[in-house]
């Protein structure tokens, strides 16, 4: 630790102590590299479950499975987060403006127009699922530089 | 004028406590098994710099359900991060001063 003893011994101490902070905080950093991928995932699966809701399965029961499925994932994937030993810096506030980004674009910009104009086109919803989930991939990306 | 030294902050300048806020300033929250095992502390021996630190106003420290398991997670508060970088900037200037040999002519 930092020494008080002369000015040698303190400019040496000091930096071993800045040392060990950066030792410290790059394994945490590694540690928390983690949320990257959760979040590339949760884009993944949010492609997959609108190209299911909207084009696959559409109608009637399947489409309620298909729904609570969705809320199952999210859930289990919220389970599986919580027991990690690291959440990285800044980590809940991309999650969640990624996730109100990817609903508004579903509920209120691209999702009603894509029912309009593509109907139930797999490849159609395959491309606005993949639009839609651009916040994920994006909150990822900006997750992998910090 | 005074030495720099003088400005680092007691509370982080314990070994343990400052690689703890080390740790907490580049994180949203970490579990305490985690940071003792990066620290390499003993769990009573993290229990006390986090009570210090805690008592500082520097560190938040709640309780979690996971599942069956509890989990401790640490969190650094604004008023413990700007103490860290005020105290890393003070350490970074006594670092960079340099050595009498090096100011003479």
């Amino acid at each position: 630790m930092y020494s008080m003893g002369t000015e040698e011994d303190g400019r040496v101490s000091a930096r071993a102590v800045l040392d060990e902070a950066a030792r410290v905080r790059e394994q945490a950093r590694r540690s928390g590299r983690w949320h990257s991928g959760f979040l590339a995932a949760f884009g993944a699966v949010a492609i997959a479950w609108i190209v299911l809701l909207e084009s696959v399965w559409p109608h009637g029961a399947a489409r309620a499975y298909v729904t609570a499925g969705g809320v199952l994932v999210v859930g289990a994937a919220n389970w599986w987060a919580e027991r990690r030993q690291v959440l990285p810096a800044g980590a809940s506030r991309r999650l969640a403006v990624a996730g109100v980004a990817w609903f508004a674009l579903y509920l209120v910009a691209i999702g009603p127009v894509a029912r309009w104009k593509l109907e139930e086109s797999l490849p159609g919803w395959t491309a606005a699922a993949t639009v839609m989930a651009l916040p994920f991939f994006i909150a990822a990306w900006a997750g992998r530089r910090a | 004028m005074s030495h720099p030294r003088h400005e680092l902050d007691p509370v982080i300048h314990s070994p343990a406590r400052f690689s703890i806020m080390a740790l907490l300033s580049s994180v949203e929250r970490a579990d305490f098994r985690f940071v003792r095992d990066t620290v390499q502390v003993s769990d009573s021996g993290l229990s006390q710099h986090l009570t210090t630190l805690d008592k500082a106003g520097y560190i938040e420290i709640r309780k979690g359900q996971a599942g069956r398991r509890t989990t401790t997670w640490l969190t650094a508060t604004a008023a413990g991060k700007a103490a860290f970088t005020a105290h890393l900037e003070t350490l970074n200037r006594i670092a960079a001063t340099p050595a009498p040999e090096e100011t003479r002519p």
